[in-house]
């Protein structure tokens, strides 16, 4: 793994790639050799992470229920946390949050052409996504055959968590977590000053950057300014109703959260998206800050 | 006497054990505690006045304790 | 564009309650501190009267770090009954301190009424994490008066299980208590001498073991309710009489005191307390309802039965009605006096305290916020103990007396708190 370790200012940023996307940590009151140690614990904490919950990897816990082709499947203590709060999340948003939507893929493909997939086959998808299909009996989940799901909407999220723990346990100061836009801070900067961060904004195609000020907590965004299809003057965002298997209409562009906790914030993100032309109202009863692109 | 509070301990001991012990299907999702978050509903929510109260309880009666530790004093009234 | 007017009840609390769960959230950047303070006045008519003040605060670290520190001061003066019995004449009565006497009208119940001390308490403690679902809690306690000075430590751990639906924890206390009465500790059995003449007094300090464990549970049973059982054992070694109680040795026939001595009470007593409690949520408020039982090898048995309504009003204003139930029975070596003649029992008090009797307590609070993160409270209460005054085989004149007149007592509290 190719990691890198850079000093700017009186801070130490170090950079890895991770989760399909560029990741960086930033350290206070570390030199370079300290930095590079820490930088190392947080690629190795975020690829373990990436590794057990990837779909695409044939030995990982998600992988393993995804395979079982109908059977039950005893998952470790983690992979169950992770599932309650997938339940939870799926509970709370009256069902617009549900990870067996992943399977809907197969039919949409967000190029930015205008190849939007048949009626029909969209339809042949539904009968495979449901949430409220799963039999989930902590530790044991039984997905019906042919089934899937995919966590990759909590697990970038959780990554970020994970890993700013581990680094507020090892590290002798503050320290910052990016994966990929995915944001998490131990705590404020010495002094009580904030972090300052370039994030990409993702409501503009141009890829420029806004920077944002974090002092703890998480930051998190949902939405990508390049995955879409435009048709006919009509542009179908990537986020999916699991009900209808069609895009969330009237959706914005991107969400932006701050919340207590990246995952928090991912997924009041993702949830506001799903309402579609009522993301903002949705967004303005959670007591949160947040940015909304339309 | 003695013999009979030893059963009576005992009994309730047993009626606590099959109550909680065997029942998965009591408790709440994560998503079900936005009433047992409230204040209201804390076990510990009004710790002041339940301190005053054992201290008073402990002065005037031969009884003390229970829900936790309280705290000493002579309760000489 | 998206524009509705449509309002969305908020699922934040619930989603950093679940994320906590999928153990996120342990490196929470929200320090807090919430203080509470409260004042309260006790009073019994032509009895004690008592004014506690109390400062408590708590703090939250972060990462599951909670402290806490509390300062009580109270202050007590009046009169208390003395266990002695009263007599058909005047009865004068030495101080327990040899300094000074005090007298009873034809009638009356002794009272002692030199009680004026003041109590200072301090308690702190500190909890934090071990590991993801546990938590460790360590605390020290002190607190001094005139004659009486307790020192006490406790630990406790609690464990959740069941996706935080049941606790459980296991906890043990210690406390040395050190009375030193004014004048000495009296001979247990001696007899009250006129004032100049000397007292039989033990040597040295009286001092005891306080030692207690407990066992608890908590159970989620619902959305909307909740229960709690706990154990107790608590074990008490040392000099555990009053150093101030009488008991009368009256003449068989006629009643009337012959003899007045000091108490003698056991030095050892084990008491065991279960306990249950449950709250729910209904819609116009928590309902909290607790009982408790008591049984220990001095022969006592008492049940403690308690409800508190809340009644909430909107506007974060808050009624809520209490009622207490409380029933002892007596100490196997209860006496209300002593016959002359008799053999001298082994241990033997004529404190009301550890008679048989019943307590209720009726109590009316009412709390608001004041701006956001004050909350201030105000609560009135009465209580009222009352026991059997005319036992069965009072000899003569005490046939006629009543032998447990019911205390009275009322109790205001005004409370003030706030967080950040």
């Amino acid at each position: 793994m190719i990691i890198a370790v850079q000093r700017r200012g009186d801070i130490q940023a170090g950079t890895f790639t991770a989760m399909a996307g560029p990741c960086e940590v930033l350290f206070e009151g570390c030199d370079v050799e300290q930095a590079r140690r820490l930088t190392e614990l947080a690629a190795a904490e975020t690829l373990r992470i990436e590794h057990k919950f990837s779909r695409y990897r044939d030995d990982g816990a998600v992988h393993a229920i995804n395979a079982a082709g109908g059977a039950a499947v005893r998952v470790d203590d983690e992979t169950a946390r992770l599932l309650d709060l997938a339940a939870s999340c799926h509970a709370l948003s009256g069902g617009r949050f549900d990870v067996t939507s992943g399977i809907l893929r197969r039919a949409w493909n967000f190029d930015g052409s205008d190849r939007l997939p048949s009626r029909g086959r969209v339809k042949a998808l539904l009968p495979l996504v449901g949430w409220d299909k799963v039999v989930w009996r902590n530790p044991e989940i039984t997905l019906p055959a042919g089934m899937e799901i995919d966590l990759g909407g909590l697990g970038k999220e959780y990554a970020a968590d994970r890993t700013a723990e581990l680094l507020a346990a090892a590290a002798p100061a503050a320290a910052l977590v990016n994966l990929g836009g995915d944001l998490r801070a131990t705590g404020p900067r010495g002094g009580g000053a904030a972090w300052r961060v370039g994030v990409e904004d993702p409501g503009r195609e141009d890829h420029a950057e806004r920077v944002l000020e974090m002092r703890g907590g998480g930051l998190a965004t949902s939405g990508d300014a390049r995955r879409f299809l435009l048709k006919d003057g009509v542009r179908y965002g990537h986020l999916l109703n699991p009900r209808t298997g069609w895009p969330v209409r009237d959706a914005p562009r991107a969400v932006t959260v701050a919340a207590a906790t990246c995952t928090e914030a991912g997924v009041l993100a993702t949830v506001a998206m799903l309402h579609g032309r009522d993301a903002e109202a949705f967004l303005a009863g959670q007591g949160v800050a947040w940015w909304c692109h339309r | 006497m003695r013999q009979r509070n030893r059963s009576i301990i005992a009994a309730g001991a047993v009626l606590a054990l099959s109550l909680f012990g065997g029942c998965a299907s009591l408790g709440v999702q994560p998503w079900e505690r936005d009433l047992l978050a409230q204040r209201s509903m804390r076990l510990d929510g009004d710790p002041v006045t339940a301190a005053l109260d054992e201290h008073i309880y402990f002065s005037k009666e031969a009884s003390t304790g229970g829900a936790g530790f309280g705290g000493g004093g002579c309760g000489c009234n | 564009m998206a524009a509705t007017d449509r309002t969305y009840r908020s699922i934040r609390g619930a989603l950093s309650a679940a994320c906590a769960l999928a153990g996120v959230g342990g490196v929470a950047t929200s320090r807090a501190t919430d203080v509470e303070t409260a004042i309260l006045g006790y009073a019994e008519p032509n009895r004690v009267s008592a004014l506690e003040t109390v400062l408590q605060a708590r703090h939250d670290f972060g990462s599951g770090y909670l402290g806490n520190f509390k300062v009580v001061y109270d202050a007590l003066t009046g009169a208390s009954a003395s266990g002695a019995v009263p007599g058909a004449a005047v009865q004068t009565f030495t101080r327990p301190s040899g300094r000074g006497s005090y007298s009873t009208a034809p009638g009356e119940t002794p009272l002692d009424d030199t009680f004026r001390d003041a109590r200072v308490a301090v308690s702190g403690g500190l909890t934090l994490p071990l590991g993801r679902l546990s938590t460790a809690t360590a605390g020290l306690y002190g607190s001094g008066e005139h004659d009486y000075t307790s020192m006490g430590a406790n630990a406790s751990i609690a464990r959740d299980f069941d996706r935080r639906n049941r606790t459980l924890n296991a906890g043990v206390s210690f406390s040395r208590d050190t009375v030193t009465p004014e004048g000495g500790r009296p001979i247990p059995f001696a007899s009250m001498t006129p004032v100049g003449a000397d007292l039989p007094r033990l040597a040295g300090d009286g001092s005891k073991n306080v030692a207690d464990a407990m066992l608890g549970l908590v159970q989620v049973i619902d959305r909307a309710t909740l229960v709690q059982l706990t154990y107790s054992l608590s074990r008490v070694t040392g000099y555990q009489t009053d150093p101030y109680k009488l008991v009368s040795v009256v003449d068989p026939t006629s009643g009337a005191p012959v003899d007045q001595l000091f108490e003698n009470r056991p030095d050892a007593r084990t008491k065991h307390i279960l306990f249950g409690r449950a709250k729910r949520q209904l819609p116009h408020g928590v309902v909290d309802l607790s009982y408790r039982f008591m049984t220990d090898d001095w022969g006592i048995v008492s049940h403690t039965l308690e409800l508190r309504d809340r009644l909430e009003l909107g506007g974060d204003k808050y009624l809520q009605p209490h009622v207490r139930f409380y029933h002892q029975s007596a100490a196997d070596f209860y006496a209300r006096w002593l016959l002359d003649g008799a053999a001298l029992p082994d241990h033997a008090t004529a404190d009301y305290r550890l008679g048989a009797f019943d307590g209720w307590t009726f109590g009316l609070e009412h709390g608001r916020n004041v701006g956001r993160d004050h909350r201030v409270t105000a609560r009135v209460e009465y209580y009222r103990q009352s026991g059997d005054g005319h036992p069965a085989g009072a000899p003569g004149d005490l046939a006629s007396f009543d032998l447990f007149p019911v205390v009275d007592a009322w109790i205001f509290q005004l409370g003030y708190s706030f967080g950040s």
